[in-house]
Parts: structure tokens; C-alpha cells; sequence
């Protein structure tokens, strides 16, 4: 069921646009993930959504209600922001509560759902002590209670697990999930880091200069990005960008001519090699995709010089250099080679993305 | 080794040196406070026979005779101490409460206009006495001479721009995104300012309240131009003693114990709200 | 040639002691973090090496002298912040000259120097451009030309990609351990994230409440950790770490689950003698996500099955919450479209990658 419509939002601060066009649903009960890099306008939509800023143009629909130029405080939405109000000079009781009281509840009624909703997060045991003791991870939770106390609508997070420890924020969104299911509360949730966003969704928006480049479930927009910048966006690590040349070989098969390092022959339909053959296209490989080996070429295979070598628990990067080119790798295998001694890359031709150089926009086969 | 003794040896000594410059001269009021008149004048700090007299003395009125036989009438301390705490009070309430919706307005919403902020200060870049004739002629036509109400609204006027900077110092450092999520919740602006700024801002009300108290209570020049019998304050009983006439030192240093006493006190408990106000950050 | 030697260190601020009795070295050209949760002393063990703070007790040796009494400009140390120090208003250029200027070193050698820290930091073409405009990237790498150009023994870095974004986070770790080993730079780097960790030191000490808890390359901590803080701190997703106990059926020793029928036997008691005097205690087994073996068919030789109540998609591979009574094992998968949740599957777990910690001390039995 559609929760939240907003069509058509743009927003500009003096000459520069930071938002450009956003339309997108949101069903009821879901969790919607904003993932974009900094400054492409994940907070200026979220405070749209919330009332703080007036959008140029677009509207809100909210449950059905169009909520555009209503005021924050009946919209009945629930946000905790990149510094959560969590008052220093006031008990954990009273931060949570603080919404409650503004509605001048019965005295009763607020210590119950304020003791109702501790209990849910597991933050009792912070009520009665004052902010400057809590941990990072204490801290998001009461912040996160006082969003939950007045049962919003909507539940806005901006980037909400920022400041904590990389461990904590592990935890901390596992949790975060799971609370969700429970509470069946609609989330919309907004981070910078790409593989976050896709942990958490249900669904997950590319936001990039202010504009959504791709929408859908998260595994849709990992395997399928519709352009070089959404593929580059979600890879870490980084995507590997190499040039190539399309020559048709036979019907729906082109051999691809990567940087002159390696030809891959590759299946293609018919309108993609009417249009691109014989000229040049971008190559994206994610590190992950491509197999090492330390023994000799097959086929598909690039040799290269091994540059640095990272251990990632149970799994390398390895930079390779090739050509002039550096190439990432991420792999299972255990290496024995040291820095500076010869690798093999082998290439899988499902698996590399091919992109218009001047649109960029993914050629699908 | 050697070469951190020394220096050690040398910051010692020019602290002492230092300390001794200010505290001597204080050590030497106190002690002469409690010296009865043979004594007023002697060269030693402790007094033989130490008394209470001079306190005594400040309370009454007296006849001074003093050099050359002039003669003075000098009046008790006690209306001057009044009217002291009540009009230094009264301005120091003032200016915070002013300072301090002054302050929210330049940090939450760039108003005044850019250049106008600035203004505020101009009110401390003049020198008081350029102003001081003009004031005491606008008071004579407002009939504000000698009058509690004339102190109040001048001293407020003065020190508010203390108020301003330094409370806006500590409201910028409120994220703003706190007061929105009190918008989220219903809460309207003015309440936005009571119920969640100005409880977390507390220490620097306290901050700024007790700074500009203590400019108030030495303030001399105004109060002497422009009050007369009633509105005396002070710094201006003070000085009528320290004058051609006044050699009665024993009374002068009581007097000095007595309006030291309150700055003191004070002194101390800024001291403390300022770690306070200091440690007020963001929990990480 | 060990480049760094801290003996010993112990540091307390009033009552809390911040750092106790922590000892490790640092051989020349290494890369060697010290990894813990906010709070365990790391960045106050930095500060001390720094000289920005006095330590209790204990010495540090930079290069065969004592700098434990002299200030940190006498020390050879170059520190990076979080908020990295980068004069706004001067170019790049004066910004990356400023320490030779400050050591009065020739005009022609600091032209030098710069220019060539400038071309490994690839900040050649905003050398004459202000500081204060350019983007976070270009003013990291400036903080670092900074530190390194004037050649410190040692180089210490406090958190500095923490405020950093993802994406150039990755890149960032990328370079700096690329421009580590071409330069040879030693290093100690502070940092609460193991991923930075393992991805950029050549040893990592772990640390947690003011010790050291191990010492040991990004592979020895993973595959070996001592205790069971840091096979839980090491790794990501988390380790999944199970009460259990050792019991004896036939011959062969087998873990039993809390509160579950689950047994997984861990082999004959003949070939297992260091378990012997551990028979019927109880232990903590540790496996990690990625070790765990998932299958909806019948497999012979699955320790149990079970249904999946939760799916993370972590881009190429899955995280797979598993109920097991009252708690969750997690697995990581390569991305699978057979998998869904509320599926009935088969878990297998490899022996050799199980992780057996005594429950009271947490040491490291197997």
C-alpha cells in the first residue's frame, strides 16, 4: 500500500539546486534507504519531508493526505537527525517524554509510554541518568525513543549510526531491523554508505546531485545499476573503469578490446551492437568478479604486476598494476605471492558492465 | 636535569613576585580594617589590638575633620550598599533577559541585518566620558537625576552588549536540529526557546549574569555625574571618603572589605559555573 | 631495527586508569595500529608516544633514545588528527613548506622536498591554490604532505579517516598503504574501525580497557585470536559465538549447544588431547559467518537445520540470520536467489574453522 508519495520535489539554496525533480513511493511498513554521497541532498530531503524546509516545487502525500504545506508539528512524523536531540541538561526520562509533554499529556500516560517505548529499545536502565554518561550507541537509542514515543507515521532517520564506533554500527543496524519488524513502523533511512543502505533496505534510492539515478530492491540496484555512476556509487571497494572498443564478431557476439590489454568476447543483443560496434565504450568490473590466479594465462586472463596486497578477514584486495592501469581484485583465495611478483586476472564476461561513455548509461545485454 | 630545576625555581619566583604585587596591597586593607586610629597610620600589617570599630564607624554618619580643617559630612554606608545591590541587580536582570532573545535572534536567524550585530558593540568602543554630559542633561530634562530608574536603564543599556556575545556564543553551539525536532513535535516557536534553548544555555546565563554584575558594581563615573543624595551607589560613598578631606583610612579599608565582599563571593561561584559552561559539548 | 619500543606504559587520569602496563614494538618501515573500542587507551597510548601527555609510568624509545621526558618536538614524531591541521589561508605549497620553514632549511631544499611530496600525493597542480577552498580529500592529503615531509621517525595518525565518507574512506586505505610502502614511512595508526586495521597494518595490537590483548599480523589476529574479545572485535560480520559444552559420546568428543539438542563432533578423543582436561566444562565455540555452509537439501554430515528468519543484502553476498532456540547464528553467502526468508535449510560447520575459548577466562583452547 502507498504510505508516502512525493512527486516532483526541487529545492534550491540560492544558485545551486540541491534537489532536482525527486519523485518516489514508499509502501507501508517498509524500510526506504536514501543512499548517496555527501552533499547530494539526503538531508535536504528528509527535512523537506519533515516540514523543516519548503520544497520550490512538488508534493507530499501522506496517507493519502497531501501534508505539502503543513507544519511540522502536524505531520505527525518522527525524525532523529545527524545530532539527535538528546538534551544534556535533562534525564533520559525526561528527553523522551519532552514530545509528550508539549501535547500536555496526563502525567500517567507519559510515564507509562515513555516506560512502555525504554523497554522496546532496552534503554531502561537509562532513564533516570543524564546524557553525558551514555555511550554512542545508548545515545542513537534514546534519540530513537523519543522519535518512537508519539507512534508517528513515518519514521525519518538521517544517517543515524554516523558518529558510532564501525563495530557498534554493525550491531546497531542489525538491531535496528529487526526493531523495525517488530514495530512495523515505515522507515525512511538515509546514509553515505552505499553497502549500509543495502543492508538495511527493503528498497534503496541512488541519490547523486540532487537527483534519484536508481530505485529498487537492493539486489535489482547492485546487480543491475543503470548507469556508471550508480554502478560506481555502489562499489566498494572501488569500481575498476577501463575504455574498450566493440567489434562485432558474429550474430549477438562482439569481442570487446579492453585497453588493448585483453579482447573478451561477450553476447550482446542486436540494437546495442548496431550502435556501439566499432566504437568506444566504458568497462566496469566490480573487484569483486574477477579470479586471481598465480599460474599462467587462459582465457579471458590479463597479466599484471602485483602492487599491494590486503588481507580483509578471510579474503584479499589486491591492487594490480597493468599496463598503466590499476586494477582491484577481492578474492577467497590464499595467496602466496609478495608485492612486486607477477598475478593473473581473469575476467568474466557476464559479469563486466558495459556503459555509453556519453550518457553513461549501462548498455543491457 | 639541572636545567629543569632552574626553570622550575625560575617560574616559581616570578610567580610569587607577581601574586605578592596584587595580593600585598589587598592583605594591607584587610589589616588595616581592624586598626583602630593610632594604629591607621603605622608601618607594620598586623594590628597590636586588633577592633571591629571602623565597621562600626562606616554605619554612622560622621563629621570628618580632615586636613587643613575642611570638613565633610559623610553619610552611613548602608542606603549607598542598597541602592548598590538594587540597581546593579536590576540592570544585570535586564541585560540578560535583553542579551539573551538578543542573542537567539542573531544565531538562529540572521537578523538584525549583517553590519547591525556589530553595533551592539559600539555602546563599549566609546569611552564613558564622551557621554556622560549628554546623559546628564537628557536625565536632567527626564527629571532621571539621582534616580534609581536613570542607573538602571543606563547601566543596562551599557552592559547588554556583554549579554549579547556572550550568550550567543553558547546558543550557536545548541544545534539548531535540537530546536527542530521540538518543531517536529508541536512545540511553537517561543517554546522552542523556553523549554529546550535556554534550559541547556543555563550556565551561560549564570555566566553572563555574574560578569556583568561585577562591571556594574565598580562602575564609577556615571554613578558619580549622575546621582547626588538618593541613588548613591557604592563607588561613589567611596570615593567621598577617599577625598581631600577623607584621612580616616581605618573606615576606607572597612568600606573596601565590605564592597569586596559581594564581587569576592561572586568571583567564586562564576569560577565554578565556568568549568560547567566550559564542558558544555556534544557527547560523543 | 626496531624503530619504537614502549615499555611498560601505564597512564591514569584521577581514578580511572586509561592505559595499563602496555609494552609493544615497532620494527623501522612498519605499519602497526592499535585497534579498540572507543575508550580502551589507544589514543591515550598515541598521545603519550606523541609527548602530548606525561605517562605514569614506563618508557618510550624512538630509535634507541629515551623520549620519555622530552617534549614532542624533540621526539621525531609527526602527529595526524581527525581534523586534519591544514593552514586555510595559505597554499598548498606554503601549507606543505611550513615545517621545513619552521626548522630553517634552505629555501632551494624545501622546493625540493615539496615538490616531491606533492607529486607522490598527486597535489602538484593545487600547489599554488588556497588550502581553505579545496575539497576533504585534497586537505587529508595536504595534512599528510605536512607530516611527512618533515621526515619523522615515526608517524602517528589519530582516527584520521573518521570523519570521512565511505567511499573515499576505502580509497583513502587504498593510498595511504601504497604510499606507506613506497616511502617506507613507519606508522602507528589509531583506530576503532578492524577493517582499516587489517586492510592497511603490517601487526595490529588489539586493545581493550587500557591492555594490550594481542599482538599479531591482520591473519594471525583472524585466524588465531587469543581471546574471545578480539575474535569478536576482528571480522565482519561478527564472529557468532556459542555456549557450549564438551561432552564425550563414544569415543569422540562433540560439543553440545546450550539449550539446544545440537551436537557437533569435533573428533576422535584420541587425537584431540588438548581437550582432556576441558571434558564436560563449559566452553564458548566460535564460528565465523563466512565459514558457515548453507544447503536447503539434505546434506549427509549438516550439524542442524534450521529457518531463516532474516536476510541482510550486503551487495555481492548475503548475511543469513538463522534461529537457533533463542538466539540468531549468522552466515555469509555469495548472493543466492534460492534463498528466502522462512526457508528450511541444512547447516553444515567446517571443523578446522571452529574457535574453542575456555568460558571463564576466555582464553584461546583450540
Amino acid at each position: 500500500m502507498v504510505y508516502l508519495e512525493v512527486k516532483n520535489i526541487s529545492k534550491k539554496f540560492g544558485e545551486v539546486t540541491v534537489l532536482r525533480n525527486i519523485s518516489f513511493e514508499v509502501n507501508q511498513g517498509e524500510i526506504f534507504a536514501i543512499a548517496g554521497p555527501p552533499g547530494a541532498g539526503k538531508t535536504t530531503l528528509l527535512k523537506i519531508l519533515a516540514g523543516l524546509i519548503t520544497p520550490d516545487e512538488g508534493i507530499i502525500y501522506l496517507e493519502g493526505r497531501n501534508i505539502t504545506g503543513i507544519p511540522p508539528s502536524e505531520r505527525n512524523i518522527g525524525m532523529v537527525f545527524e545530532m539527535p536531540p538528546v538534551y544534556p541538561d535533562r534525564t533520559g526520562f525526561e528527553n523522551i517524554a519532552f514530545p509528550l509533554r508539549l501535547q500536555k499529556l496526563p502525567k500517567d500516560h507519559i510515564e507509562k509510554r515513555v516506560y512502555e517505548i525504554a523497554e522496546l529499545l532496552g534503554i531502561k536502565h537509562l532513564l533516570n541518568r543524564p546524557p553525558t554518561t551514555y555511550s554512542g550507541g545508548e545515545y542513537q537509542r534514546v534519540a530513537l525513543a523519543r522519535a518512537l514515543v508519539r507512534n508517528p507515521s513515518i519514521l525519518l532517520l538521517d544517517e543515524p549510526l554516523r558518529n558510532l564506533d564501525a563495530k557498534i554500527q554493525e550491531s546497531m543496524r542489525s538491531w535496528l531491523k529487526r526493531l523495525q519488524r517488530e514495530l512495523k513502523t515505515t522507515v525512511i533511512y538515509s546514509t553515505h554508505d552505499p553497502l549500509d543502505a543495502m543492508a538495511i533496505g527493503d528498497r534503496v534510492s541512488i541519490l547523486i546531485g540532487g537527483s534519484i539515478k536508481q530505485l529498487g530492491s537492493p539486489t535489482e540496484v547492485y546487480s543491475s545499476p543503470v548507469s556508471l555512476e550508480v554502478a560506481e556509487y555502489t562499489s566498494i571497494p572501488a569500481l575498476n573503469i577501463l575504455k574498450g572498443k566493440m567489434r562485432e564478431v558474429d550474430q549477438n557476439l562482439v569481442e570487446i578490446d579492453i585497453n588493448g590489454i585483453l579482447k573478451i568476447r561477450k553476447k550482446l543483443i542486436k540494437p546495442i551492437i548496431e550502435e556501439f560496434r566499432e566504437k568506444e565504450i566504458i568497462i566496469g568490473i566490480r573487484p569483486r568478479e574477477i579470479d586471481i590466479s598465480e599460474v599462467g594465462p587462459s582465457e579471458n586472463t590479463i597479466a599484471g604486476k602485483l602492487v599491494l596486497v590486503q588481507t580483509i578477514g578471510s579474503e584479499n584486495l589486491i591492487t594490480v598494476e597493468v599496463d598503466k592501469y590499476l586494477i582491484r581484485a577481492l578474492s577467497k583465495k590464499k595467496l602466496t605471492l609478495t608485492e612486486g611478483s607477477n598475478i593473473f586476472l581473469t575476467l568474466n564476461p557476464d559479469r563486466i558492465y558495459l556503459f555509453d561513455p556519453e550518457t553513461g548509461a549501462a548498455l543491457y545485454f | 636535569m639541572n636545567h629543569k630545576i632552574i626553570s622550575k625555581f625560575t617560574r616559581y619566583l616570578v610567580i610569587i613576585i607577581f601574586l605578592s604585587w596584587i595580593l600585598i596591597p589587598v592583605l594591607w586593607m584587610v589589616t588595616l580594617a581592624f586598626k583602630s586610629y593610632p594604629e591607621w597610620r603605622v608601618a607594620y600589617f598586623f594590628p597590636k589590638e586588633p577592633t571591629f570599630m571602623n565597621f562600626i564607624l562606616i554605619f554612622e554618619p560622621k563629621q570628618i575633620v580632615g586636613m587643613m580643617g575642611a570638613t565633610a559630612l559623610v553619610d552611613p554606608v548602608t542606603l549607598p550598599f542598597i541602592n548598590s545591590l538594587l540597581v546593579v541587580g536590576a540592570s544585570t536582570v535586564l541585560s540578560v533577559i535583553i542579551g539573551f532573545f538578543t542573542a537567539y535572534g542573531a544565531s538562529r536567524y540572521n537578523s538584525p541585518g549583517p553590519f547591525s550585530l556589530f553595533f551592539t558593540l559600539l555602546t563599549r568602543m566609546l569611552p564613558p566620558a564622551t557621554f556622560v554630559t549628554p546623559i546628564m542633561v537628557y536625565y536632567s530634562n527626564l527629571k532621571l537625576l539621582d534616580s534609581h530608574l536613570g542607573l538602571i536603564m543606563l547601566y543596562s543599556a551599557v552592559t547588554v552588549t556583554y549579554g549579547i556575545w556572550i550568550l550567543k556564543g553558547f546558543i550557536d553551539q545548541v544545534p539548531i536540529e535540537w530546536e527542530q525536532a521540538a518543531l517536529l513535535e508541536g512545540a511553537s516557536h517561543l517554546q522552542v526557546v523556553f523549554r529546550v534553548t535556554l534550559p541547556i544555555v543555563k550556565s551561560g546565563l549564570v555566566v553572563s549574569g555574574l560578569f556583568i554584575f561585577l562591571l556594574n558594581w565598580a562602575e564609577l563615573l556615571f554613578a558619580l555625574v549622575l546621582t547626588n543624595v538618593q541613588a548613591v551607589t557604592l563607588p561613589v560613598h567611596i570615593s567621598k571618603y577617599v577625598g581631600a578631606v577623607g584621612q580616616l583610612y581605618g573606615p576606607q579599608a572597612a568600606l573596601g572589605i565590605l564592597s569586596s565582599l559581594i564581587p569576592v563571593i561572586i568571583g567564586y561561584i562564576i569560577q565554578k559555573h565556568l568549568v560547567t559552561a566550559f564542558t558544555f559539548g556534544m557527547v560523543r | 631495527m626496531d624503530k619504537l619500543i614502549v615499555e611498560n606504559l601505564t597512564k591514569r587520569f584521577g581514578d580511572l586508569v586509561a592505559v595499563k602496563n602496555v609494552s609493544f614494538n615497532i620494527k623501522e618501515g612498519e605499519f602497526f595500529s592499535l585497534l579498540g573500542p572507543s575508550g580502551c587507551g589507544k589514543t591515550t597510548t598515541l598521545r603519550c608516544i606523541a609527548g602530548l601527555e606525561t605517562p605514569d609510568e614506563g618508557r618510550i624509545i624512538i630509535k634507541n633514545r629515551d623520549v620519555t621526558r622530552l617534549p614532542p618536538q624533540e621526539r621525531g614524531v609527526s602527529l595526524v588528527f581527525q581534523e586534519f591541521a591544514v593552514f586555510p589561508h595559505m597554499t598548498v605549497y606554503e601549507n606543505l613548506a611550513f615545517g621545513l620553514k619552521v626548522r630553517k632549511t634552505p629555501k632551494e631544499e624545501i622546493k625540493k622536498k615539496v615538490l616531491e611530496i606533492a607529486e607522490t600525493l598527486n597535489l602538484k597542480e593545487s600547489l599554488g591554490k588556497i588550502a581553505g577552498r579545496l575539497g576533504l580529500s585534497e586537505k587529508q592529503r595536504i595534512a599528510l604532505g605536512r607530516s611527512i615531509i618533515v621526515e619523522p621517525e615515526i608517524l602517528l595518525l589519530d582516527e584520521p579517516l573518521t570523519l570521512v565518507d565511505a567511499k573515499v574512506k576505502e580509497a583513502m586505505r587504498r593510498e595511504l598503504r601504497r604510499l606507506q610502502r613506497e616511502l617506507k614511512i613507519t606508522i602507528l595508526y589509531v583506530t576503532h574501525d578492524q577493517l582499516e586495521a587489517m586492510m592497511m597494518s603490517d601487526r595490529i595490537a588489539v586493545m581493550d580497557a587500557g591492555r594490550i590483548l594481542q599482538i599479531g599480523t591482520p591473519t594471525e589476529i583472524y585466524e588465531d585470536p587469543k581471546k574471545v574479545f578480539v575474535a569478536r572485535f576482528i571480522g565482519s560480520p561478527t564472529i557468532n559465538l556459542l555456549e557450549s559444552k564438551l561432552i564425550t559420546e563414544k569415543d569422540e568428543y562433540a560439543l553440545l549447544i546450550k539449550d539446544t539438542e545440537v551436537k557437533i563432533h569435533i573428533g576422535k578423543a584420541s587425537e584431540r588431547n588438548v581437550l582432556s582436561k576441558h571434558s564436560g566444562r563449559e566452553l564458548v565455540a566460535g564460528i565465523r559467518p563466512e565459514d558457515i555452509n548453507i544447503s536447503k537439501e539434505l546434506e549427509p554430515g549438516y550439524h542442524f537445520s534450521s529457518t531463516i528468519e532474516f536476510i541482510e543484502m550486503m551487495g555481492e553476498r548475503m548475511e543469513v540470520y538463522l534461529k537457533l532456540n533463542e538466539e540468531y547464528i549468522r552466515a555469509l553467502t555469495p548472493l543466492r536467489t534460492d534463498l528466502k526468508e522462512g526457508d528450511r535449510v541444512y547447516v553444515r560447520i567446517p571443523l578446522d574453522k571452529i574457535l574453542l575459548f575456555e568460558a571463564g577466562t576466555e582464553e584461546r583452547i583450540l
